[in-house]
């Protein structure tokens, strides 16, 4: 029981990142753009995170920061990706490795291996709720997160209202499908994306500061772990739905949950759990394929 | 009085003048037609109208005053509105959604004696307006309906009402018959009129010339991007718009050669054959079929009835769900596109640019393309240049394809001449049946004449071709006997020589001889 609540609970945790990326990507994806650097601009917005509360030590400032940096590397894509027209694959990549190139020149820099923020952990936001606390199991599950895990999961209610409740969801959502219609009735299809892409990249650089303030504590450029490209696999699974897409997000981080646990349990050969989020997804990745493609009579690749 | 004006409207791409010093007026409330062949610079026109395009010079007045339109929002906040031949409708999304797209009506919060606008999409209200405009304008639709569940006809209903509601008093509608039945096509008239009788001015572009004389009251011809024919309908008629059109006299009915009656035996036969597509729809079902040596098979129907995927079940393109086909009484119900070329199957495929040859090729390489593994033309996995070369010249030579240069690529064709090479390719294999889907479409009128005696031709010598067309002048001349599909069934059969427009017409419309509209086949 208590092996099965300690995975509970660490999926709770390494899910919320996972799920911000996802949501964030799903922004790019519902515009018909593929954006592979999530897992830089992840890497990035913890870098701000860490950055900020090493010198300056406010909360509040880091937050903004993240969000900010967010900001900077979305504007970046887009100019890349979309004003200039460059390969979105090849702006993504760049974007990854910039955020990492960036992250070890700063460091190297500083002189230091990493970027330790651990003594902020005790300023942070935890949100504690006394009656749901209380309840046996449940409540220590889902009480006494730090505030952005929580976020993570609202945010999926929050991204579906963006997407399918407000004109600028419409709006998104029609550039991605039919570039042509959006066009047609006068709608600024270019801008759109930017936006799309802007808000997107705010929700994937907040997994960032997750991951480096409210998990680790600590900030190196092998914080992300693959948690963008993870995020790109759970929206492929989904089908950029936000529910659906959460879903592969949270089965993931069940995965990641499991490698952790197992490794502290086994010990010596540890290393091969540490694999098993990364095997699952190409497994999962490989089921939906070939069940869609048995789902299809058309031979080889359908256009669209 | 006028209230669109062009004045020497000139465009050009990459040095092909696409429009040259177009100069023309409407007056208010009347129903304009624009014709010209394909290609002949109609819809850069109204895309230069509509704001989509920009001129390189010449300008625009509207009720006399010059206007500068930077995008299509501009044309409509002048009263231009355009339905376009591809329509430009989002699929996912609803009618109302689609109607209101960019214009969509939002939440509004009272605070004190401010209104205060959010981002959130009011849909009650959003629904009854647009249903209310659908009933006024007598409309057979629901608000509600996802798009893509709707019919061509009704599609493009969504997209003149899209512009109704944005109360233009301009509308341009591109091309709007080619995809309806004829009984669409004369609702769609009667829809013209009324809009009319309400004080809409309409440009109606087309290359049929019989609908220009049935519901214009002026005529534009252009040819090669410059106006050759400005008149009223009353002084004007089918043969002189279409001597303007071509710049020749042209045959407007084929010739059909009377041939000696076709073999009893079916050289290739469908039997029961079905598919379903990537959204679970049976969009082929139980159609069977079988065609003669010497004979033309037409296949008619309204657009997205199944052709295009009984197409792709006879090309090899998709798989069969269930069915058999035969072909000289070898089943080859499911073989892929190689198999069923080796076998003596010629195909013409619906979209060129698709599945028929590659743009990005060159002329040599799209003219062996499919038949590059034979011998003559590759020896231990290598091409003999030489060789495909020679087949170049001889083949552009026979079937006159006309070129700038030998060496260059099919994207550099007209898509009639990218048409012929495509014939060229399949004719030269000496196929024993040929399938030719939309073989016409987009072409100018003396590369169909072309296109049209050839398959007349190939069948006289005993071959047998099945013509898949949407074209329904097209499937009427040049067939010996007609199948009609609708909503992925064949509903009826006919003999061409026998059968009347109205008759096929109302096959495609989906009503049987009973009179029933057979809306749940």
């Amino acid at each position: 029981m208590d092996f099965v609540m300690s995975v509970l609970e660490s999926t709770i945790r390494y899910a919320a990142p996972i799920i911000l990326c996802t949501l964030g990507g799903i922004f790019t994806y519902k515009a018909n753009i593929i954006n592979i650097g999530l897992e830089g601009i992840m890497l990035f917005g913890g870098f701000a995170t860490a950055l900020i509360l090493y010198f300056l030590g406010f909360y509040w400032l880091s937050i903004l920061g993240t969000v900010l940096a967010g900001v900077l590397l979305g504007l970046l894509f887009c100019y890349f990706g979309i004003t200039r027209k460059g390969n979105f694959i090849i702006t993504g990549f760049a974007i990854n490795l910039l955020a990492m190139a960036f992250g070890y020149y700063t460091l190297a820099l500083m002189g230091r291996t990493d970027i330790p923020v651990v003594r902020h952990r005790a300023t942070m936001i935890r949100l504690d709720f006394p009656l749901i606390r209380d309840i046996p199991y449940l409540g220590r599950l889902l009480s006494n997160h730090p505030l952005f895990t929580y976020v993570a999961y609202l945010s999926i209610l929050i991204v579906f209202i963006i997407l399918y409740r407000t004109r600028f969801g419409v709006h998104l959502r029609v550039t991605g499908e039919s570039p042509e219609a959006a066009k047609a009735v006068g709608l600024k299809v270019d801008r759109i994306k930017y936006i799309g892409v802007v808000i997107g990249s705010i929700f994937v650089a907040l997994a960032g500061f997750n991951v480096t303030l409210e998990h680790l504590g600590t900030y190196t450029p092998v914080i992300t772990g693959g948690v963008g490209f993870i995020a790109i696999a759970a929206i492929y699974c989904g089908r950029g739905s936000p529910g659906a897409s959460s879903l592969y997000a949270i089965l993931f981080g069940l995965m990641r949950a499991l490698s952790v646990r197992l490794s502290l349990m086994i010990g010596a050969v540890a290393g091969l759990f540490q694999a098993l989020p990364y095997v699952t997804v190409i497994i999962i990745l490989a089921v939906v394929a070939i069940v869609r493609s048995q789902r299809t009579n058309v031979r080889s690749y359908s256009h669209e | 009085m006028s209230i669109v004006q062009t004045k020497g409207i000139t465009k050009s791409y990459d040095g092909f003048m696409a429009n040259k010093n177009i100069s023309f007026q409407v007056d208010e409330g009347e129903i304009k037609a624009i014709v010209g062949e394909n290609g002949a610079g109609k819809t850069t026109l109204m895309n230069i109208i509509y704001g989509l395009l920009a001129p390189d010079e010449g300008e625009i007045l509207i009720h006399d005053e010059p206007v500068t339109f930077k995008s299509p929002a501009d044309a409509i906040a002048h009263g231009i509105g355009m339905v376009h031949q591809h329509f430009k409708l989002v699929p996912s999304l609803t009618v109302y959604e689609n109607v209101l797209l960019g214009i969509e009506e939002t939440r509004n919060v009272k605070l004190g004696k401010r209104t205060l606008k959010t981002p959130f999409i009011d849909r009650k209200r959003e629904i009854r307006r647009v249903q209310e405009i659908i009933d006024k304008y007598g409309f057979n639709l629901s608000a509600t309906t996802r798009v893509r569940n709707l019919s061509v006809g009704a599609q493009q209903k969504v997209e003149i009402l899209k512009m109704l509601y944005r109360d233009v008093d301009i509308i341009i509608l591109d091309e709007p018959t080619s995809v309806l039945t004829p009984q669409e096509i004369r609702s769609l008239f009667e829809t013209m009129r009324w809009m009319k009788e309400n004080g809409k001015t309409i440009l109606f572009i087309t290359h049929k010339l019989k609908e220009v004389m049935d519901v214009s009251d002026s005529v534009i011809v252009i040819k090669d991007g410059e106006v050759v024919g400005d008149m009223r309908k009353s002084d004007t008629d089918e043969v002189d718009i279409a001597r303007r059109m071509v710049g020749r006299d042209v045959l407007l009915e084929v010739d059909k050669p009377r041939r000696k009656s076709p073999d009893e035996l079916f050289i290739y036969e469908v039997e029961n054959l079905s598919t379903v597509s990537d959204q679970g729809v049976e969009v082929v079902k139980d159609v069977s079929f079988g065609v003669r040596r010497g004979e033309i098979l037409g296949v008619a129907g309204v657009e997205g009835n199944g052709q295009t995927e009984l197409l792709y079940l006879l090309m090899g393109l998709m798989h069969a769900t269930k069915g058999r086909v035969f072909f000289k009484g070898r089943n080859i119900t499911n073989r892929w596109p190689k198999d069923i070329r080796r076998l003596g199957i010629g195909i013409i495929p619906e979209d060129r640019y698709l599945h028929g040859a590659c743009k990005e090729l060159t002329i040599a390489d799209n003219i062996i393309a499919g038949y590059h593994g034979t011998p003559e033309l590759c020896r231990f996995g290598f091409l003999k240049q030489q060789k495909i070369l020679e087949r170049r010249d001889e083949l552009v030579e026979k079937f006159d394809v006309r070129l700038s240069n030998k060496e260059g690529l099919v994207d550099s064709l007209s898509g009639g001449n990218a048409q012929k090479l495509i014939i060229a390719r399949e004719f030269n294999a000496d196929p024993d049946l040929l399938i030719a889907a939309q073989p016409s479409r987009g072409i100018d009128v003396g590369s169909i004449e072309y296109m049209h005696q050839s398959l007349l031709d190939f069948a006289a010598r005993g071959k047998a071709v099945i013509l898949i067309s949407s074209e329904l002048s097209e499937v009427m001349s040049l067939s010996d006997r007609i199948i009609v599909m609708f909503r992925g069934e064949i509903i009826g059969e006919l003999e061409a020589a026998k059968a009347t427009r109205e008759e096929v017409g109302l096959l495609m419309a989906g009503i049987t001889k009973q009179g029933e509209a057979r809306l749940h086949g």
